[in-house]
């Protein structure tokens, strides 16, 4: 039990994802990944559209099955299963996906749909949890800011965002410890954005949920996280407590990420677009995978690939301008004294 | 006053489980040649229906009341050919869901190429050297394998710029992108965002851009519309609207944007209460339950909207000097 109890919520070492495809190079979708979910931390996963971050999410909860690595929850190997039912511990982790709209039934009540989750959960184990379903139901509603009567209702008679909400009960009905989420705010405007993050943080205080928030929205993330990891083309290039991400970003790519966020300031300027082309996963660049796009490549980085090395207190980087035990520096200040050096 | 596309009180009405209920009311819009027209509101504002309407897509048992032209056209009388005929070519639309604009079972090759082939007489070879060429400019990876792939293959968000390739092949003249960008990393939507304006500049194509994104609209976007629970409530040049916002609904959205930098855990300003829903929404002004500057004439009839110079505001307390005239005109 003990060593269960101290276990991190979600280890994940070394995890990679190929997809087979027809006539074509497989895609290794997800290059070896690992990464350390604290009890109750909340961990954004941020990168380019394509890099493998529905992917790794999927893996994560077992509906990808890994060519290798490992993934453990509390404490306990998950079994590599695609498909079939989970055993009931690992309901326990839960997953939120990328389209709430199209996963909720459009055709059936929320409270029923809510309820049936409860018995999914409740099955096998626990054996029916406390008070009555209908109890349950009206409870996991609250949570999520709703009222009661919203059980009443059907999926269209909902904003996007109270939708949203609805997709996260129904995801806590598991009583979860993880939840992933895969971009639960980019379809939301701006204040309803807000809430839904202001609920995650809450949830995650009250429930000692640990959550994995997918978004490519990195001013909104480093709002609600403890830490980011910034993926790239199937890798992780930094890791890095979400406090010292816009003073210091390490990787180029974070750099690139915090530049082309547009500005709501009305002066009509175009956010800055990453040079380059988008590689293609398939065939991935030599060396360092961010080379042919990166502003500060020199030759080392078109040939040897950067593992990633700590760096400052708690932060990784996978990048040759910084040395491994180093303070953390802008890559631009990196760059200028080795052309310097 | 030639707009390319011009909404005149428009309105749509849809069926729900308790009768037919107005979900648009009374929409003007006028977008011009070359113009990147912003359309912003809470999801649920009726955006979406607003310009399904036009191309003749409303759901089932839906109907539309108004005027709406094209290059002087009026294209919510035309029959159904005519629709189709301006659907496919002058005027194209990326949908918010790339997969109801993606067919699973065809591939992204044959998607491209089929209308390009129909409506502008290319060969085989002219469209799929176009395709590729377009694949490219969207930003999607060794474009001729992909050419040859299905749909599923792809990721969410590289479904939405193939969408936005297969909008973009028979160079519309005007282009209706549903949150083309929404699904995109910042980086990737740059670059999508940089091809739109481009095409502007070059081709004179116009845009209406739906997103919910002010920073998206911000950054291309001449003109906005704000909408909320199914009616325009501010209008005006991009730069005025965004820098002074007269109506409190689009106040507290730029409010509610996260402060970059603004360390972690600290809690997100956002607008209090839940948006009205436009099947049902509160009486007079919709946005009053949610409203600081709410005064109890707020509740009785719907504000209109009030110009200032030409920006437009439907609040009849931040547009108060301008209210009493429009009464006195
Ligand atoms: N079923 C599949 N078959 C083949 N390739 C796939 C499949 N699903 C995803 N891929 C490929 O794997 C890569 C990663 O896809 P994934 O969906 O994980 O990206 P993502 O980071 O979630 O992107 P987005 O932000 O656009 O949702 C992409 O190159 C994609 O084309
Ligand atoms: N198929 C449908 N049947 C009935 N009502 C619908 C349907 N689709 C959307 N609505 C309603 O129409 C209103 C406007 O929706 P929509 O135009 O999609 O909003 P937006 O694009 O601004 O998010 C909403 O109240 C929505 O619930
Ligand atoms: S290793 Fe080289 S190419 Fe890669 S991010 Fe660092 S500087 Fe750029
Ligand atoms: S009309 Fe009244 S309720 Fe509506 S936005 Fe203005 S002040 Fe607020
Ligand atoms: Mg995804
Ligand atoms: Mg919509």
């Amino acid at each position: 039990m003990s060593a269960v109890a101290t276990a991190p919520a979600l280890e994940v070492t070394d995890v990679e994802v190929v997809y087979e495809r027809r006539d074509r190079d497989p895609v290794r979708a997800v290059a070896g990944v690992s990464l350390t979910v604290g009890r109750g931390q909340i961990v954004g996963l941020v990168g380019e559209s394509g890099c493998g971050k529905s992917t790794l999410a999927k893996a994560i909860v077992g509906l990808e099955r890994p060519r290798s690595g490992r993934i453990v929850f509390e404490g306990r190997e998950l079994s590599p299963l695609t498909r079939r039912a989970r055993p009931i511990e690992e309901t326990r982790l839960q997953m939120v996906f990328q389209n709430p709209f199209s996963s909720l039934n459009p055709r059936r009540r929320i409270g029923a749909q809510l309820a049936e989750a409860l018995q999914m959960a409740w099955s096998g184990s626990r054996a029916g949890g406390t008070g009555s379903l209908r109890e349950r139901v009206t409870e996991l509603l609250s949570l999520v800011g709703l009222p009661a009567n919203a059980a009443d209702r059907f999926a269209h008679q909902f904003s996007g965002g109270q939708r949203q909400r609805i997709a996260i009960a129904r995801a806590l009905a598991a009583d979860p410890t993880v939840i992933v989420l895969d971009e639960p705010l980019s379809s939301l405007d701006a204040s309803a954005q807000a809430q839904i993050a202001n609920l995650l943080v809450r949830l995650s205080r009250e429930l000692d949920l640990a959550l994995v928030l997918i978004s490519h929205d990195l001013a909104i993330v480093q709002h609600i996280v403890d830490e980011v990891a910034v993926m790239y083309l199937g890798k992780l290039v930094e890791q890095v407590p979400s406090g010292e991400l816009w003073e210091l970003p390490a990787h180029p790519y974070t750099e690139a990420l915090i530049g082309a966020i547009p500005r709501a300031d009305g002066e009509r300027t175009l956010p800055v677009a990453l040079a380059g082309e988008v590689p293609d996963p398939s065939a991935p660049p030599s060396g360092c995978r961010f080379h042919p796009r990166c502003p500060y490549a020199f030759d080392r980085c078109r040939v040897d690939e950067p593992e990633q090395i700590a760096i400052g207190r708690g932060r990784e980087v996978a990048c040759w301008l910084h040395e491994p035990g180093a303070e953390p520096k802008r890559p631009g200040e990196l760059a200028a004294a080795r052309a310097d050096a | 006053m030639s707009a390319l596309l011009e909404l005149q009180g428009l309105s749509i009405r849809l069926p729900t489980p308790a009768g037919s209920r107005a979900v648009v009311h009374e929409v003007d819009l006028a977008v011009e040649a070359g113009q990147i027209y912003g359309i912003a509101g809470e999801s649920g504002s009726g955006k979406t229906m607003t310009m399904l309407s036009l191309l003749g897509l409303l759901p089932r048992g839906g109907t539309v009341h108004g005027r709406a032209s094209f290059a002087g056209r009026d294209i919510l009388s035309a029959d159904k050919k005519a629709r189709q005929a301006l659907r496919g070519r002058d005027l194209s639309m990326v949908f918010q869901d790339p997969m109801t604009s993606l067919h699973p079972m065809l591939t992204v090759g044959k998607q491209l190429t089929e209308h390009a082939r129909k409506h502008l007489g290319l060969s085989k070879g002219e469209a799929a050297a176009r395709a590729a060429q377009m694949l490219e400019d969207v930003r999607i990876p060794d474009g001729e394998a992909a050419l040859r792939a299905y749909p599923h293959e792809f990721s969410g968000g590289m479904r939405q710029r193939i969408a936005i390739a297969i909008a973009l092949m028979c160079e519309p003249q005007i282009l209706i992108a549903d949150e083309p960008t929404t699904a995109l990393d910042v980086t990737v939507q740059a670059g999508i965002l940089a091809l739109l304006d481009r095409l502007r500049r070059e081709k004179g194509m116009a845009v209406v851009l739906i997103t919910h994104d002010l920073g998206v609209m911000s950054s291309i976007a001449e003109r906005i519309s704000v909408m909320y629970a199914g009616r325009v409530i501010e209008s005006g040049d991009a730069r005025d609207v965004l820098k002074q916002p007269s109506h409190p609904y689009t106040r507290g959205l730029l409010g509610s944007l996260p402060q970059p930098g603004l360390g972690a855990g600290t809690e997100l300003r956002s607008i209090p209460g839940v948006p009205a829903s436009p099947l049902d929404p509160p009486r007079g002004c919709a946005f009053h339950p949610r409203c600081a500057l709410a005064v109890d004439a707020c509740k009785e009839g719907v504000p209109p909207l009030l110009r200032r110079g030409d920006h437009a505001a439907a609040c009849i307390v931040t547009m108060r000097d301008v209210a009493s005239e429009e009464v006195v005109a």
